[in-house]
């Protein structure tokens, strides 16, 4: 965790500096009043202040719990696959539209999530997939990405 | 026209049949947000936005509002039952609540707990109805130097009193500020980092960052364990306090509803802070201290009292001066902003019927959970056996859907991704969210201020120091950053 943090804090300073650099471009005055540069460039400067404090902190020991884990053992793998299953769900769901793939996405994660019967997960897939349509497109009436499936 | 005709004619509006079914919804997804551990109800409030985009502004927000302070009642059952707290704001619940509950007296302890929260939470109303009008006439001298000044106070509350660690909240505030000048600037029409991507071009949209960070972040936090039904306690019987009970709570429900009332009205002290001072202060002022922590009806009724009346307080700075003090007001003025409202002492003079209206719902709404929370606790306790496996992608779906539909458009399901990713870095490093949000919304405002005071001064940055409004302002937002060493020398001396 402590290296964790370290690293957090390198990765400050570093937007910081690509902050300050970009808001320079910007004007930081005006005639009337601060310019658009001012409060961004300010942030970014104490930012990367905060970020050496942190630092600073870290390397003295004053951070209690640096021996957490990052993560408990063996969750890496159900993380990643539902943060996987997420992006590819959002890729999809243009592509050949809301209820395919939002039916596909249920089904993934349920099973990465719990490994249960085929048919329960499709039962529970089909569910939540038409109360999501019931709620946004019959009752919101809000338009859902139709893709090439349209629907 | 006085305060009682105002009310009265919020009641005519929070009466409405519609508003009557919104505000239900709102205090029964509170409830089931606060029951369910995880999900939080900034998170709750931040996702179900969307979702009053077809409503009018004061549905909208009467249904936020329930959320809120639903999720305070719903927080208190996992409490008792599981002794696991729903809600942060529920931890000093679980001291005595569980103990309770271990020694058969789970009814009584859910029944104090639900009607302590009721009787807090009207006071709370009550309180909210007398201070915010003359609060909000009093901000009506307020300028642009003392707007200023109060929202840099806003965010150093929030900053100090939210996170464990002064310099990481101090990281999340800035980053929030950097987030809130991206986009078109209003007065010069100049771009800033935007890159030429149309989508930033208005900002980074509020919802797409406050869904990513709470409730996308928080949802691949639960994945990381498997999730085990809680074994917790059935038989609940006997929800009506006796005579004994209610000799006992009646002093300490009083002292924490206005313990928490005001500790509310502080930006970013919020119902957990509360919680905690009322129950350090009745352990205090009782005459067993040591019966604390050991099943008694006083820690469950003076905590839970608290954190129902914090909800109130919470809402005096949100519709008086335009600043939230929490993570949900933040959502909630987001949510307000986007409706096309403007939260501050103005709105009391151009839209009474909303802010009475939202008043008058928070009576109606506090009704309906001492109504739901009583005879139905069994079945919110039942909730907790729903496995994670269904809760996190039907969360996830209605984060992603949500958020597309706010404007058509999938950039902005990308924007709540990538702050879902910041945001379980973010929980995982200890940086606390909520400054974030916070910043984020006040960002436009603070920089129009700040814009308009230097303009008022000639360029002159005096005018902040000279205005003793503003001054003070300044001087409390300075102390309030030494407050985390305090409350800390505070909680540790009475927790004891």
């Amino acid at each position: 965790m402590k290296k964790g943090i370290i690293i957090v804090c390198v990765v400050l300073m570093g937007m910081s500096v690509l902050g300050m650099v970009e808001s320079s471009r910007l004007e930081r005055t005006m005639k009337m009043g601060i310019g658009i540069g001012f409060l961004p460039f300010w942030m970014s400067a104490i930012i990367g202040a905060l970020a050496l404090a942190l630092l600073v902190k870290v390397r003295r020991g004053k951070i209690s719990h640096e021996d957490r884990p990052f993560l408990p053992q063996g969750s890496i793998p159900r993380v990643v696959s539902l943060a996987i299953a997420l992006i590819t769900y959002i890729i999809l769901i243009e592509v050949i539209g809301y209820v395919p793939s939002t039916f596909l996405f249920f089904l993934t994660t349920i099973f990465i999530l719990q490994r249960s019967r085929v048919m329960m997960i499709m039962f529970f897939g089909a569910v939540f997939t038409s109360l999501l349509y019931v709620i946004f497109k019959i009752w919101l009436k809000s338009p859902l990405p139709a893709g090439i499936l349209g629907f | 026209m006085g305060i009682f005709d105002y009310l009265l004619m919020g009641f005519s509006t929070a009466l409405s049949p519609l508003n009557i079914i919104f505000c239900f919804i709102g205090v029964m997804i509170g409830t089931i947000i606060g029951v369910l551990p995880g999900i939080g109800p900034v998170a709750g409030t931040a996702m179900l936005i969307p979702f009053t985009f077809g409503m009018n502004a004061t549905t909208a927000m009467i249904m936020l509002a329930g959320i809120y302070y639903g999720a305070m009642y719903g927080g208190s059952t996992t409490s008792i039952l599981v002794n696991l707290p729903g809600e942060s704001s529920s931890v000093m619940t679980c001291l005595d609540g569980y103990q309770m509950a271990r020694k058969g007296r789970a009814g009584a302890a859910l029944g104090i707990s639900a009607i302590g929260s009721f009787i807090a939470g009207t006071l709370s109303v009550a309180g909210l109805m007398l201070l915010a009008p003359p609060l909000a006439n009093f901000a009506l001298r307020f300028g642009p130097p003392e707007y200023f000044s109060l929202m840099v106070l806003g965010m150093t509350l929030v900053v100090a009193l939210v996170g464990e660690d002064l310099i990481k909240g101090l990281i999340a505030g800035a980053l929030g500020i950097f987030l809130g000048t991206v986009g078109i600037d209003p007065i010069s029409g100049i771009e800033r980092f935007s890159y030429g991507i149309p989508t930033l071009l208005d900002g980074l949209s509020f919802v797409s960052v406050s869904v990513g960070l709470f409730a996308v972040a928080e949802v691949l936090e639960m994945s990381e364990s498997p999730s085990k039904s809680p074994a917790y306690i059935e038989k609940i019987s006997n929800l009506l306090p006796n005579w004994q009970d209610w000799k006992d709570c009646t002093l300490p429900m009083f002292r924490g509803s206005i313990i928490g009332f005001f500790v509310g009205v502080m930006p970013g002290a919020g119902a957990t802070i509360a919680s905690m001072l009322t129950y350090a202060s009745e352990k205090k002022l009782s005459k067993h201290p040591e019966k604390f922590g050991t099943g008694i009806i006083q820690g469950v009724a003076a905590p839970e009292s608290a954190n129902n009346a914090a909800t109130g307080g919470a809402m005096v700075p949100l519709l008086t001066l335009g600043v939230p003090g929490s993570g949900t007001t933040a959502v909630m003025l987001g949510a307000l902003l986007i409706h096309g409202l403007r939260p501050g002492p103005l709105l009391f003079e151009k839209h009474p019927d909303f802010v009475w209206a939202v008043i008058a719902s928070m009576y109606l709404g506090n009704m309906m959970l001492l109504i739901l929370n009583l005879p139905l606790v069994g079945i919110w306790a039942r909730m907790l056996k729903i496995p994670q496996a269904m809760l996190i992608p039907l969360i996830l779906a209605f984060s992603v859907v949500g958020v597309f539909t706010v404007n058509n458009n999938l950039a902005e399901v990308w924007i709540m991704l990538v702050f879902g990713i910041i945001g379980y870095f973010m929980k995982k490093f200890d940086f606390p969210p909520a400054p974030v949000v916070l910043a984020l919304v006040l960002t436009p405002l603070l920089e129009n201020a700040l814009q308009q005071s230097l303009q008022m001064s000639h360029q002159d940055f005096s005018i902040f120091f000279t205005r003793p409004i503003s001054l003070t302002l300044l001087v409390m937002a300075i102390v309030s950053l030494f407050s985390p060493f305090a409350r800390h020398l505070w909680v540790r001396a009475n927790i004891r």
